[in-house]
C-alpha cells in the first residue's frame, strides 16, 4: 500500500513538473522546432513567394558552398566577431570588477552601465550614426578639439574604419549585459573561501587567479558563447550604419540571408544559408564550451 | 504508469496545439464569412492618418467597412502575408515592385477598370509603365514621389550667383557647385550609400544623358552604354576633378544629405517631395529653392518617379468594393483636400490647378518632375540593387574605373535577369 501511495505521489509530482514546463515547451515547439523543421523542408525547394515550389533536394546547399558572396560575408562576420567579442568581454569584466565594490552609490553606476542594454539596437545604431557623422558628428568635434585629428573622419566610408566604429557602439550597448552576468558570478562566490585564503596568506593576485577566475569560469564561458552568437547574428547595426557598404564590404551573413530571403524572395536558398550558419554556430559553441569546460569535472 | 503519463501529456500537448490552431482558423473564418463587405488596406506611415480619414468618409458614404493597417515593413510583411494567405485587399505599394508582384500573380488585372476612368490619361507615363505587366495594368498611381534638386538661395547669393536661377545643364551644375564650395560647405551632395537612395538621386542623370538601367523590357542590363558612363563620370569628376562633392560620398545616406542641406553644409542636394514641400512649409532656416534635375545640354531634365500606387490583391473577395475605394482615393477630396495637407502631391496631373498648387513655384517644379519621371523597370528590381550600388561605389571610391565598374555590374545583372 505504502509503495502504491509513494508511486502515486511521485507521478503527481512529475505530472505537476511537466505542467509547469508545458507553456515553455509549447512556445519552444511553436517558435523554434516547427520553424526549424519548416526551414529544413524549405531549403530543399526552389521556394517562390507564390506559385509552385520545385523540389531540388540539395541544390541550394551546393549553391551555398559555391556562393563567393556568402563566403565573403562569413569572413567579414568572423572578423567582426573576433574584434567585438574580446573587446566586449574585457570592457564588461573591468566594469564588473569596478561595480563589485561596496561603496556609496555603486547602484547608480551599475544602473548607468546597464542602461544601454535596454535601448534597441536600431535606436543605438541611429544615435551612433549621428555621433560618427562626418559633417556634424560630436566624435570628430571632440577629436579635433583634442588635436588628435586634423580633419573630420568619415567613419562609415571604409570597412577599415566602419568595422571598429560599429564594434565600439556594440561594446557600449552590450557590455552592461555581460557585466551583469559576471557581477552575479563574482557575488556568488562564498566569502568564506576568500577568508580561508587570507588565513593561508594568499595575495590579492593569487586570490584572483586561483579562486575568482576558476569559480567564475562557467560564467565566462557562457558570456563568451552568448557574445559570439550575438556577433555572428549581427544585422541591424550594419544595415543601419553602413548599409553593408561600401561595395558590400561590410555585409554580414545574416544581412545577406535577409536580403536573399526578403529582398530577392529566394526563401529556399535563404533557408539553406540559415541552416549552414546554424551549423557553424553550433560547432563554434561546442568548441567554446569544450575549451571553457572545467578540466577537473 | 510512466508510459501512461507520458502518453497523456503528449495528447494534452497535441490537443492544446490543435486548439490553438483551430482558434486561429476560426477567427479567420468568421472575418471572411461576414456578409458585409469589409476591406483591409495597407499603407505606409507617411499618410496613414489621411487614409484612415478617407476610409471613414468612404464608409460613411457606402457602408463598406475599411480597415487601414500600417505594416512595420511593407515588403517583409507582404511577403509573410502572401506566404500565409493572409494578405489584405488593397495595398499602397512601392511602384517599382509592381512588375514583380504582378508577375507572380499576386495582383489583380485592373486594365478594364482603369481604362473606364475619365481621368485615365492624367497620370505620369512613367508610373503607368511601372503599373503595367505584359500589356495589362495592375495598379493606379496614388502618391508619387519625384526626385528634384534643392538649393540654398542664400549660399547662391553669397557666391555671386543668381538665387532664382538654378543650374539648367551639367556645366552650370559644376560651375555653381564650385562657386558655393567652401571649407564648411560642399557644393553638391547625393545619396550614394544605399541602392534605393542612389537610384533616386543618381538615376535622373543617367536618363537625361540618354542612358537607362535596363533595356528590352527589363530583361537586360544597359549599364555598359556610353551614356551611363558619362553620367557616372560627371559625379566622379565632381568629386575628384572639381572637388565639389566629398570623396566620402559613398557614406552619405538620405538623412546625412538632408541634414547637411538643413545645416547649410551643402549648397545643392537631390532629395524628394518631403524636402521640397518643406520649402512651402518653411522648415528651413534659410531661403531654399527647388529645381528639376537638368540634363547635360540644358534642354532636357529628368526625375526618378517613386512613390506608391494602389493595387488590388488577387485573393480579395471584394474586387468591386476595392475598386470603389481606389476610385475614391483618386478623387479631389482625398488627393488634394486630405493628402496635400501631408505634403504629398496629387497622382493626377489635372489636380494641380487649384488654390493649393497653382502658382506655387515648388509645386510647379514637382509637377514638371512628375510628368517626366521614370524608374527602372524589372521584375527583379530588388535583385539588381546590390550590383548597382556596388558598381557606383567601386567607381566613386576609385577601386575600379567607371567603365570597369559598369561592365562588371552588367555581367552580374545579366546573370540575375537570365535566371
Amino acid at each position: 500500500m505504502t509503495k502504491i501511495g509513494f508511486n502515486t505521489n511521485n507521478l503527481k509530482k512529475r505530472a505537476l513538473n511537466m505542467l509547469f514546463i508545458l507553456p515553455l515547451l509549447i512556445i519552444n515547439i511553436t517558435f523554434f522546432v516547427v520553424p526549424f523543421i519548416q526551414s529544413i523542408y524549405m531549403s530543399t525547394f526552389n521556394w517562390k513567394l507564390l506559385g509552385e515550389k520545385t523540389f531540388i533536394f540539395l541544390d541550394n546547399y551546393i549553391s551555398v558552398f559555391q556562393d563567393t558572396k556568402f563566403l565573403s560575408t562569413l569572413i567579414f562576420t568572423g572578423k567582426y566577431a573576433l574584434i567585438a567579442t574580446p573587446f566586449l568581454f574585457i570592457t564588461a569584466f573591468i566594469m564588473a570588477l569596478l561595480v563589485n565594490q561596496s561603496f556609496k552609490g555603486v547602484g547608480i553606476f551599475r544602473t548607468i552601465y546597464f542602461l544601454p542594454v535596454v535601448i534597441s539596437m536600431s535606436a543605438c545604431s541611429n544615435i551612433w550614426l549621428w555621433i560618427y557623422n562626418e559633417l556634424y558628428g560630436v566624435l570628430n568635434y571632440i577629436l579635433m578639439g583634442l588635436n588628435i585629428i586634423d580633419s573630420p573622419i568619415a567613419w562609415m566610408h571604409k570597412a577599415s574604419t566602419s568595422l571598429p566604429a560599429v564594434c565600439l557602439m556594440v561594446v557600449w550597448k552590450m557590455s552592461g549585459f555581460t557585466m551583469l552576468m559576471l557581477l552575479s558570478a563574482f557575488q556568488s562566490i562564498d566569502e568564506e573561501v576568500y577568508e580561508a585564503s587570507n588565513i593561508d596568506g594568499a595575495s590579492a593576485v593569487q586570490r584572483f587567479g586561483r579562486i575568482t577566475l576558476p569559480l567564475i569560469r562557467p560564467t565566462i564561458g557562457l558570456s563568451m558563447v552568448l557574445s559570439v552568437i550575438g556577433s555572428v547574428l549581427a544585422f541591424e547595426q550594419f544595415k543601419i550604419m553602413t548599409s553593408g557598404g561600401p561595395s558590400s564590404s561590410t555585409m554580414t551573413t545574416v544581412y545577406y540571408i535577409y536580403e536573399t530571403s526578403f529582398g530577392n524572395f529566394k526563401f529556399g536558398y535563404g533557408s539553406a544559408m540559415s541552416l549552414v550558419l546554424l551549423l557553424i554556430l553550433g560547432i563554434l559553441s561546442f568548441v567554446q564550451f569544450a575549451v571553457m569546460k572545467d578540466p577537473t569535472e | 504508469m510512466k508510459k501512461l503519463l507520458s502518453t497523456t501529456l503528449t495528447v494534452m500537448l497535441l490537443v492544446s496545439l490543435c486548439l490553438g490552431l483551430t482558434a486561429c482558423n476560426s477567427s479567420t473564418s468568421s472575418d471572411n464569412s461576414d456578409s458585409t463587405a469589409s476591406l483591409e488596406v495597407w499603407v505606409r506611415n507617411t499618410y496613414y492618418d489621411e487614409v484612415v480619414a478617407a476610409a471613414a468618409n468612404f464608409q460613411e458614404d457606402t457602408g463598406i467597412e475599411v480597415t487601414v493597417v500600417e505594416p512595420s515593413d511593407m515588403s517583409d510583411d507582404l511577403a509573410l502575408a502572401l506566404s500565409s494567405g493572409e494578405e489584405p485587399d488593397i495595398i499602397s505599394m512601392d511602384c517599382v515592385l509592381i512588375p514583380y508582384y504582378a508577375s507572380i500573380g499576386a495582383l489583380q488585372d485592373i486594365t478594364e477598370e482603369f481604362n473606364s476612368l475619365d481621368y485615365a490619361d492624367q497620370f505620369s507615363g512613367g508610373l503607368i509603365d511601372l503599373a503595367t505587366y505584359e500589356d495589362s495594368i495592375y495598379a493606379v498611381p496614388f502618391s508619387p514621389e519625384p526626385s528634384v534638386l534643392l538649393y540654398n538661395k542664400e549660399l547662391f547669393a553669397a557666391a555671386g550667383l543668381d538665387p532664382d536661377s538654378p543650374p539648367t545643364s551639367w556645366d552650370e551644375l559644376i560651375e555653381y557647385a564650385q562657386a558655393c564650395t567652401t571649407d564648411d560647405c560642399w557644393g553638391y551632395l547625393f545619396t550614394a550609400s544605399d541602392a534605393g537612395g542612389m537610384m533616386f538621386t543618381f538615376g535622373p542623370y543617367l536618363w537625361s544623358a540618354g542612358g537607362d538601367f535596363t533595356s528590352n523590357g527589363g530583361t537586360e542590363s544597359a549599364l555598359d552604354s556610353d551614356e551611363v558612363a558619362s553620367a557616372l563620370q560627371l559625379i566622379y569628376d565632381m568629386i575628384y576633378t572639381y572637388e565639389v562633392t566629398p570623396t566620402t560620398i559613398t557614406s552619405y545616406d538620405w538623412t546625412a544629405c538632408e541634414d547637411a542641406f538643413k545645416s547649410q553644409n551643402a549648397a545643392m542636394v537631390v532629395l524628394g517631395i518631403a524636402a521640397a514641400t518643406g520649402i512651402v512649409d518653411e522648415i528651413y532656416d534659410f531661403d531654399a529653392g527647388c529645381a528639376v534635375i537638368s540634363g547635360p545640354d540644358g534642354e532636357t531634365f529628368s526625375s526618378f518617379s517613386g512613390g506608391d500606387s494602389l493595387t488590388i490583391l488577387d485573393s480579395t473577395e471584394y474586387t468591386e468594393e476595392a475598386w470603389m475605394f481606389i476610385d475614391y482615393c483618386l478623387s479631389e477630396e482625398v488627393q488634394v483636400d486630405l493628402l496635400a495637407a501631408t505634403g504629398s502631391i496629387p497622382a493626377r496631373l489635372d489636380m494641380f490647378d487649384n488654390d493649393i498648387f497653382a502658382g506655387n513655384e515648388v509645386y510647379e517644379v514637382l509637377q514638371d518632375a512628375l510628368e517626366v519621371g521614370q524608374a527602372p523597370y524589372s521584375i527583379k528590381y530588388n535583385e539588381m540593387y546590390t550590383p548597382w550600388i556596388d558598381a557606383i561605389q567601386y567607381a566613386l571610391n576609385q577601386e575600379k574605373t567607371v567603365e570597369e565598374a559598369l561592365s562588371d555590374a552588367k555581367i552580374e545583372i545579366d546573370a540575375i535577369l537570365s535566371e
